[in-house]
């Protein structure tokens, strides 16, 4: 931005008109053709791309109009170059056809034209460039932040390829042009070939011109051809640019017209505009706080005296024609300093930054007090008035360096200042305007040096107050710098440790140095344990550190005050001195006999001097004595102070007290004496004064006697009636000089006793003083005695109490040790007996409890027996019945899975066995099991189903045996049986019925079988089996393997059937 | 052990039986007759039909013995079987 700035606003413009000019730019001439050299090498100069565009390029840019508007500018600039470079090859080219010598005007024509065609292009690009900038520019105002992006490496790149690409077609067409200029300038020369041929021959000249019209306006179109697709392009891309561009400052509005001027004053404008409501924001916020006033005044350079100009322009002085006057206490008024506006926690480096501006508010104040000073004072002469300011001023400026030196650590400066104003008060200085700047000025000088001293306070921490307090048992270093001290020097003087973080240490430095600024920051509200401990903790540290600073405080107050004291003492005891001297030169000047090596006029001489000195010593022993007694007030306003604020009274504070109050009495003392010395010199004055009028009276009586004779002017002898009249005059003078002695002598006893009792009622009053004094004296070392006594007392009652306590608390413990032990016995043993009996009781009721429910138990035992047996029955007599049924049922079934009826025959050992240990030992279970047939334990029975199939094929057998009977037959008998079953048709016979009765006598085997047959049909094994059983001969033969099965079913049947009821009667025995 | 015949098929073994002594008899009368009849009687056919009928008649004779003696028991050959052999 700042790099592109001058580019546009120095000379863009400017450069565009020389684009313009170059076109019109005449290049026939040689001076011509320079001019557009040195032209074409400016621009190309400014042509190239900024850097900062190139950083704009490399930086990630967010808004698209800005990418295009910084390709477009990197194309623009490299049509320009093209455009330029072509400039100056034509150039060349020109340069060149006029070395072989004048160019004819068409050619030159043409280079012309084309060069003007190549200045239109760099014009156009020249603009595009300047449009494009601009846009970039406003972007870039738009958003700074832009400027620092990074991540635009196509850009960059795209922007090498184009200087790349400038390079190069500057380069083709550097080439392209030279080729063409070649070309041209072979032209040229058949050009002039032609002429030189169409001079020599004329007769060809018109075929040669023709040729030679042909060979440029060969050349002419070509180049100009050549050139247009450039030209187009280069009209197209900066149009279009200049159209974006366009676009884009009219959105961006910060650059809408053409000229830049309306930018800049629309800058200077917003600027003035901001300027101005921030520094009028400012002043008003200065007028409101003074901290932000202050810190205003102290960072930036004339903020002060604006803000003086500005804020403090106070009240007009009323005029009341003593301008002078009120100028002069401005003035004087104006070199202190102010204290009013002080607070008394603000004891920080900040005031000397406000100084200043104090200084301003206190000039003001200081002069409205002595305008109104001045105008209370009107009412007296002028000269009185006038004289009073600087009286004031030669006053306090004595007091100053007194004043100045004053301690400085005190806790509360308006006490002081008030003290001083009091002090002020009591002189006795008439007119008011005196007190007033007076006071001011005490005040004024205070806080100077005040202030000086608390900034080195806070500055290096006390170190002013350590430096009194260096032989303080607390040492005092402790708290000079670093919080550390602090920390390690408490934890020796509380002989345990104590963590204190270096912050809490230089909170306690703080509060030492700063009592109001530290309970404000104390003041945190503070709610958990951990804080309250650390608040504890920090409040013992500050109390240590507040004590400290106190006993360093006096430490450094009493050094001062001793100095303070020795000084006024030294003034004192020199005033008495000179009041003695001047008193002793008054009664030497007086001795009329005494006749020293000076004469009487250097005597007198000497007794002025001596009075001078008087005077001199008499008001610097007043000075310092009133600085010594304001010093010992505030000592004694701090101890006071420090002993209410402190729980227990200090071993040094109490020193410090005796100390003050030794200090008091010498300056009391001090002053006494020069009280007396004054008291001695009035008598002298007296005595001179007495002396003084009776001389007088001498020469006015002479002169009444003796009206032309002068005394002092006795020249030569006197005459006689001159002395005889004198001679009268002293005889009666005598005379009555004698009466008067004699009436003296008489006066002289009650004079004396007058005399005496004056000196008395004197000796007295100063007897009084000295009575006071002493009395104060001994008050103070009674009350200091006794404070120390009742500090000693207490301490010792205090250990004496803790060791009677601690004695006490050991013959307590004791004591009750014993009790307890005591009464541990005696409880254990009733303890114990209760507890006994309590046990048997308990084991009584025990054990009934536990009979009980053993009984119970046993009952539940044998319910549960008995329970238990009646399931084990039931599971056996269940166990058994299904045994039983699993029996019957394969009788009856037997083996399911069998393919044929002879398979079917399973042995039933097996369940049989199974029945018989279901059914344990009994007996009738046995008798039953035993009834089971052998063979039907060993093979199994047929099941009835098998035993009908089997029936079938038996049955047949026998009708064809049925003819032979029990003792055989023949084989001719068999085949007639066989033949007559053959034969036999027993349709209605085969399945026949029996009837109710059955005689046996009709029955034969055909009917027997059919019988047996229906019965079996019908299920009833039994009765087929006894049909079969009536069976006689072969045929019987024949079934008695089958009668044999049958049989042995029908026993295993039974048994199991038999087996069963048995097993369900005892199952529902165990139901019940 | 050959299985225990059933009583109603005792009748049918029996049969079996005197159909197969039967055939034996008269194969062994016709093989006999045969020879006669070709060394002896120069291929005269009486001693066929002789020897035929001799041991047709054996046959018939054994069979109605059987019928008539039902508790006759008939042995029948039993191989040996050498121990471990089954």
């Amino acid at each position: 931005m700042a790099q592109a700035r001058p580019l546009l606003s120095r000379g863009w413009k400017n450069d565009l008109e020389v684009v313009k000019n170059l076109v019109s730019i005449d290049l026939a001439r040689p001076e011509g053709r320079r001019q557009v050299v040195e032209i074409v090498e400016t621009l190309k100069t400014k042509l190239t791309i900024p850097d900062w565009a190139r950083r704009q390029l490399a930086g990630r840019v967010r808004s698209s109009y800005r990418n295009l508007a910084c390709y477009n500018l990197a194309t623009a600039a490299g049509v320009a170059c093209t455009a330029l470079g072509s400039v100056v090859t034509y150039v060349d080219l020109v340069e060149k056809m006029e070395k072989s010598g004048p160019i004819p005007d068409d050619i030159m024509e043409s280079i012309t034209a084309l060069l003007q065609n190549n200045a239109e292009q760099v014009n156009i690009a020249f603009e595009a460039c300047s449009v494009n900038l601009r846009a970039l520019e406003a972007a870039i105002e738009d958003d700074p932040a832009l400027m620092a992006n990074s991540d635009m490496k196509h850009y960059l790149k795209a922007l090498d390829v184009a200087s790349q690409t400038w390079k190069d077609s500057q380069a083709d067409d550097e080439r392209r042009v030279l080729a063409a200029g070649d070309a041209r300038d072979q032209h040229v020369l058949i050009c002039d070939a032609i002429d030189n041929m169409s001079q020599t021959q004329p007769a060809v000249s018109d075929d040669l011109k023709d040729k030679k019209e042909q060979c440029l306006s060969q050349g002419r179109p070509t180049t100009g051809r050549a050139q247009q697709p450039c030209r187009n392009y280069a009209e197209e891309g900066a149009d279009k640019s200049a159209k974006a561009a366009q676009a884009r400052l009219q959105a961006v509005g910060s650059l809408p017209s053409q000229t830049s001027g309306g930018g800049v004053g629309r800058t200077v404008l917003t600027a003035t505009l901001a300027v101005g409501a921030g520094v009028g924001g400012l002043t008003v916020y200065a007028k409101t706080s003074p901290e932000f006033r202050r810190t205003l005044e102290g960072n930036i350079p004339y903020a002060r005296e604006y803000l003086g100009a500005v804020l403090d322009r106070g009240p007009k002085m009323p005029d009341l024609g003593l301008g002078g006057v009120v100028d002069k206490a401005k003035g004087m008024v104006g070199m202190g300093k102010k204290k009013e506006e002080e607070q008394p926690g603000s004891f920080l480096p900040k005031l000397s930054k406000s100084k200043a501006e104090e200084e301003e508010k206190q000039r003001k104040v200081a002069a409205d007090t002595a305008a109104q000073a001045v105008s209370v004072g009107t009412e007296e002469p002028m000269p009185v008035a006038a004289k009073e300011p600087s009286t004031a001023r030669k006053e306090p400026a004595a007091k100053g360096p007194v004043k100045a030196k004053k301690p400085v650590g005190v806790e509360k400066p308006e006490e002081t200042a008030a003290a001083a104003i009091a002090i002020g008060m009591d002189e006795p200085l008439p007119p008011e305007s005196k007190t007033e700047p007076k006071a001011k000025k005490k005040a004024e000088e205070k806080p100077a040096s005040k202030k000086k001293a608390l900034k080195e306070k806070a500055e290096d921490t006390a170190a002013a107050a350590v430096a009194a307090g260096m032989d303080a048992p607390i040492p005092a270093e402790a708290m000079t710098t670093s919080g550390k001290g602090v920390t390690g020097k408490h934890v020796t003087k509380e002989g345990k440790l104590v963590e204190t973080p270096e912050d809490t240490a230089a909170a306690a430095v703080a509060a030492a140095l700063d009592q109001p600024f530290a309970t404000e920051a104390r003041e945190t509200p503070m709610r958990s344990p951990e804080e309250v401990q650390a608040k504890i903790l920090e409040k013992e540290i500050d109390d240590l550190a507040d004590r400290a600073a106190t006993v360093a405080i006096i430490h450094h107050e009493l050094e001062d005050l001793k100095r303070t004291a020795s000084s006024a003492v030294h003034a004192q005891e020199e005033a008495a001195h000179a009041t003695k001297m001047h008193s002793v030169q008054i009664k030497h000047a007086m001795d009329e006999n005494t006749s020293g090596p000076l004469g009487k006029e250097e005597q007198w001489q000497a007794v002025t001097g001596a009075k001078e000195a008087k005077v001199d010593a008499l008001k610097l022993a007043e000075a310092s004595a009133t600085a010594a007694r304001e010093n010992l007030e505030k000592v004694r306003a701090v101890i006071r102070e420090s002993k209410s604020s402190l729980s227990e009274p200090d071993q040094e504070i109490l020193a410090a007290e005796e100390e003050l109050s030794k200090l008091a009495y010498e300056l009391e003392t001090a002053v006494g004496k020069v009280a007396k010395a004054q008291a001695d010199a009035q008598v002298m004055q007296d005595y001179q004064a007495l002396v003084e009028q009776g001389r007088k009276q001498f020469k006015k009586e002479l002169e009444s006697i003796m009206p032309d004779v002068k005394l002092g002017g006795w020249r030569g002898k006197l005459s006689e009636d001159e002395l005889n009249s004198l001679i009268a005059h002293a005889h009666r003078r005598i005379e009555q000089l004698q009466s008067q002695l004699a009436e003296q002598q008489l006066l002289e006893k009650s004079r004396m006793d007058d005399a005496l009792g004056r000196q008395r009622a004197e000796d007295e009053k100063e007897t009084l003083a000295l009575l006071k004094r002493e009395l104060e004296r001994q008050k103070q070392e009674l009350a200091l005695a006794q404070d120390l006594r009742i500090a000693q007392a207490r301490e010792q009652y205090e250990t004496e109490m803790r060791t009677q306590l601690r004695r006490q608390a050991a013959a307590h413990s004791e004591h009750l040790q014993d009790v307890l032990r005591v009464q541990e016995q005696e409880l254990g043993s009733k303890h114990q007996a209760e507890m006994h009996d309590a046990l048997m009781d308990e084991r009584d009721r025990y054990q009934v409890k536990l009979n009980e429910a053993m009984a119970r138990l046993r009952g539940v035992e044998a319910a549960i027996e008995g329970r238990a047996d009646i399931e084990r029955e039931a599971r056996k007599s269940q166990e058994l019945l299904i045994a039983c049924e699993t029996l019957k049922r394969l009788i009856n079934t037997g083996n399911e899975e069998a393919t044929s009826w002879e398979e079917r025959r399973v042995p039933l050992s097996r369940e049989v066995n199974t029945v018989k240990e279901a059914a344990g030992d009994s007996t009738f279970f046995q008798t039953l099991l035993d009834a089971m047939p052998q063979q039907a334990m060993e093979a199994g029975v047929y099941p009835e189903d098998s035993l009908r199939q089997r029936f079938l094929r038996v049955k047949r057998v026998c009708r064809r045996v049925a003819m032979i009977d029990e003792t055989g037959g023949t084989l001719f008998q068999f085949f007639v049986s066989y033949l007559q079953s053959l034969l036999l048709v027993d349709a209605g016979r085969r399945s026949l019925p029996p009837g109710k009765e059955v005689d046996p006598k009709k029955l034969d085997t055909f009917t027997l079988l059919s019988y047996a047959e229906h019965s079996l049909e019908n299920g009833d094994l039994e009765q087929a089996a006894r049909f079969i059983n009536q069976l006689k001969g072969e045929p019987r033969k024949v079934a008695s393997g089958w009668l044999e099965e049958a049989r042995l079913t029908l026993e295993a049947r039974q048994a199991a059937q038999a087996l069963a009821a048995a097993a369900a009667a005892v199952g529902l025995g165990t139901l019940v | 052990m050959a299985a225990e015949v059933r009583s109603e098929d005792e009748l049918g073994k029996k049969w079996d039986r005197c159909l197969a002594d039967t055939i034996v008899k008269m194969g062994g009368g016709l093989a006999v007759g045969v020879v006669f009849s070709v060394f002896l009687f120069k291929r005269r056919p009486w001693p066929v039909a002789f020897g035929t009928g001799v041991g047709l008649g054996m046959g018939y004779s054994n069979c109605q013995h059987d019928f008539r003696n039902p508790n006759l028991l008939h042995g029948t050959f039993v191989k040996k079987l050498e121990k471990g052999e089954k």
